[in-house]
């Protein structure tokens, strides 16, 4: 077949395998460490499903479901290759939007060559990057919560002078098994201006400006104003001297219409962060951040997390209970204003509250509220305040994690959070919650770790209760969770299995009853719908 | 299906011709901010563990921890530990201050868009590799049960050389 006959991807392929397969060959063997390098990985997870009419969980269409993600990457000497397959046969739970139909899909779905050095690196093919603090742009991969926004395109970087960094591509993004119709570019550049190496008091001041523009000629908005070309710019600043950091940056885009609010306007972001730690084990770090119709889209005719093409998470602390994540702290991107504090301490060791092992102490505070006074209307424009705290309270929280080792086989965790989180902007939820965690080495080879969470709460379920027991021996670990709703509906969600790992490898087998409702990493959220049923994982990497 | 199962025989296949591999070079950041290029990990004198984690990773934090509680046995191994952190923008500002309370004497850095986490094809934290002297991953390990710290200081000491 000719080559100029071949699809787009299939065109890619050919020419990485090309590469491939002349590299392999060419290999120098005295050399073999220093000119190739082969890397992979697979991970796959297969679920099987059973229905509970008491819990109201309903089969899916399909009763099995697994995804399956196998990669190779390599290098030989300064070119680069790499390809990813993905098969959702069909997509498990939560994961149905790569195969909405419930039938199979297996599909190549990144590809990518290209020449990597210190100073240069350019990529042809499907590529990852982040822009400052991604307040601009962000592409990723979260396959915990089903995110991958790679762009398929080209992309440079270059260190053209020592303290001059600059950086472009244009491509489209991934949505699922497509790409968007919206053809994106951007350019990066971050500039040291001043550093000093000193032991005791380091200084650098560096500075950054991005550029992105997103055309969607291809999109046919017939009800709506719509501005086919987004263009977007942010400016940053990074200071550091001693052990103080400030990390600053604004980004502002043209205006665009949001769906479903069908609001035309600009928006933008501001994100200051600021840091100090003290020589004595005290840290406090400082953030705030104001939104206004910041999120970013490839596409703004879909209204989905796979469709981002900034990153702005919940700047909350991330809580990893089981009780915390029946209320995640949600952002909208759209209108808010706020912040958060963090205060952690070392008590040291042979202090009056440091005992013998030290003890170390967690708070952290945050406060976020709707930027705007009033509601908007469909397709009215408003204007906001730029530093305007009198809106509706969105969230906040204040929480407090003391850390002990108690002994050396004992080490104990103690954590209250305190939480307020206005669901859909028409009802407040106020919970307290309190948990523990107890670690018990029980010998070199085995430990029991137990969990103990309560969640005090007035409104919808109630309160809420769970208890975890893990216990590992070598590299073999067993686990029991259960969460339940024990005022209302009093279902229990559980979780049995076990795990095994080998170096590079590890097996799972669980058999759970899952909970509906929002799975949260990094305060971007995915809705996943309850189920029933066994899971077997496997991980390989090399 | 064809293709992926080939793709996965193909994987596996040249996974058992490079057993042993190199760290990758990309960009990684210092608590700085500073973008720092991967392979600088490397200590010519010395193993190197590598540890991945994050802020809100119980087990990484696990597993750093008790690596920390054994310090001085660490230390005697002869070897280097860094902890990379996979935080990004919702909790970067946070890491440094964390490490601080926690008592942890080890140097940090920050891959916040996973760079290096995805050269290294690691799908889940935590995760270590450990690197010879010239940037040679000679073991990984994923996933950390209480224990296996002990299991590293061993390896480490049996391959000092």
């Amino acid at each position: 077949m000719s080559f100029f006959l071949l699809k787009r991807k299939q065109s890619c392929l050919f020419i990485i395998f090309s590469i491939l397969s002349l590299t392999i060959f060419a290999q120098d063997t005295s050399h073999f460490y220093s000119l190739n390098h082969f890397g992979g990985g697979i991970e796959t997870q297969h679920q099987y499903y059973f229905s509970n009419s008491g819990s109201g969980i309903v089969l899916p269409q399909k009763r099995y479901a697994s995804n399956s993600y196998v990669t190779l990457n390599y290098n030989y000497k300064k070119i680069i290759a790499g390809v990813q397959a993905e098969a959702f046969l069909p997509a498990l739970q939560g994961y149905t939007k790569y195969t909405p139909d419930y039938k199979t899909k297996v599909d190549i779905t990144h590809y990518y060559a290209g020449f990597r050095s210190t100073k240069f690196d350019v990529t042809v093919g499907t590529f990852y990057d982040q822009f400052g603090n991604g307040l601009i742009f962000r592409s990723y991969e979260d396959r915990q919560l089903g995110i991958d926004n790679t762009i398929r395109g080209v992309h440079i970087r270059a260190n053209p002078f020592k303290n001059l960094q600059v950086k472009a591509f244009y491509g489209q993004q991934r949505y699922y098994f497509e790409y968007s119709d919206g053809k994106i570019g951007g350019a990066d550049a971050d500039l040291l201006i001043y550093h000093k190496q000193d032991a005791q008091h380091p200084i650098t001041l560096k500075a950054g400006g991005s550029l992105l523009f997103i055309n969607q000629d291809s999109l046919a908005y017939t009800d709506i104003q719509h501005n086919k070309n987004v263009t977007a710019w942010a400016g940053r600043i990074q200071f550091s001297a001693g052990n103080y950091l400030l990390n600053a940056e604004y980004m502002h885009h043209s205006p665009v219409a949001y769906v479903p609010s069908y609001i035309f306007q600009p928006g933008s972001a501001l994100l200051v962060s600021q840091s100090y730690h003290f020589n004595n084990g005290l840290g406090i770090n400082l953030d705030f951040r104001r939104l206004e119709l910041a999120a970013l889209k490839a596409d703004y005719g879909i209204d989905d997390i796979n469709n981002n093409l900034n990153y702005l998470p919940s700047l909350t602390k991330q809580h990893t209970w089981l009780v915390s994540s029946i209320y995640p702290a949600v952002c909208e991107n759209k209108h808010e204003i706020g912040g958060q504090l963090g205060i952690n301490y070392l008590f040291k060791k042979g202090t009056s509250l440091g005992g013998k092992y030290g003890t170390s102490v967690f708070i952290n505070g945050s406060l976020y509220k709707d930027l705007f006074y009033s509601n908007f209307n469909p397709g009215e424009s408003f204007k906001a305040k730029f530093i305007d705290f009198g809106g509706q309270k969105q969230y906040s929280d204040i929480n407090v994690t003391i850390e002990k080792k108690l002994s050396k086989t004992v080490k104990g965790t103690l954590a209250f959070i305190s939480q307020y989180n206005l669901q859909q902007g028409a009802y407040a939820v106020k919970t307290k919650i309190v948990a523990t965690d107890f670690l018990f080495k029980l010998n070199t080879k085995s430990a029991l770790r137990t969990e103990l969470q309560h969640m005090w709460n007035q409104l919808e379920e109630k309160n809420w209760a769970a208890a975890l027991a893990e216990y590992s021996y070598g590299k073999f670990s067993f686990f029991a969770t259960d969460l339940t709703d024990y005022q209302t509906s009093k279902t229990h969600y559980y979780n049995l299995g076990g795990s095994y790992s080998a170096n590079a490898q590890r097996f799972m087998l669980s058999f759970s009853k899952q909970r509906a409702g929002l799975l949260c990493v990094g305060g971007v959220c995915r809705f996943v719908p309850s189920y029933m049923g066994f899971t077997l994982g496997y991980t390989y990497n090399f | 299906m064809k293709k992926i199962v080939s793709l996965i025989v193909f994987v596996l296949s040249m996974g058992a011709l490079s057993a042993q591999d190199l760290l990758p070079n990309v960009q990684i950041k210092d608590l700085k901010g500073q973008d720092i290029p991967s392979v600088s990990l490397i200590d010519s004198n010395a193993l190197t563990v590598v540890s991945f984690w994050a802020t809100w990773c119980k087990p990484c934090r696990q597993e750093l921890e008790a690596i920390s509680d054994d310090w001085e046995d660490f230390q005697k191994t002869g070897a280097r530990l860094i902890a990379v952190s996979i935080d990004d923008s919702r909790s970067t500002g946070s890491v440094q201050s964390i490490a601080n309370a926690s008592g942890w004497e080890f140097n940090i850095y920050l891959d916040d868009n996973q760079n290096l986490k995805r050269a290294l094809n690691i799908s889940a934290i935590p995760y270590a590799i450990v690197l010879d002297k010239q940037g040679k991953i000679i073991r990984r390990i994923q996933g950390y049960n209480p224990g296996e710290e002990v299991e590293l200081f061993s390896f480490l000491n049996t391959n000092k050389q």
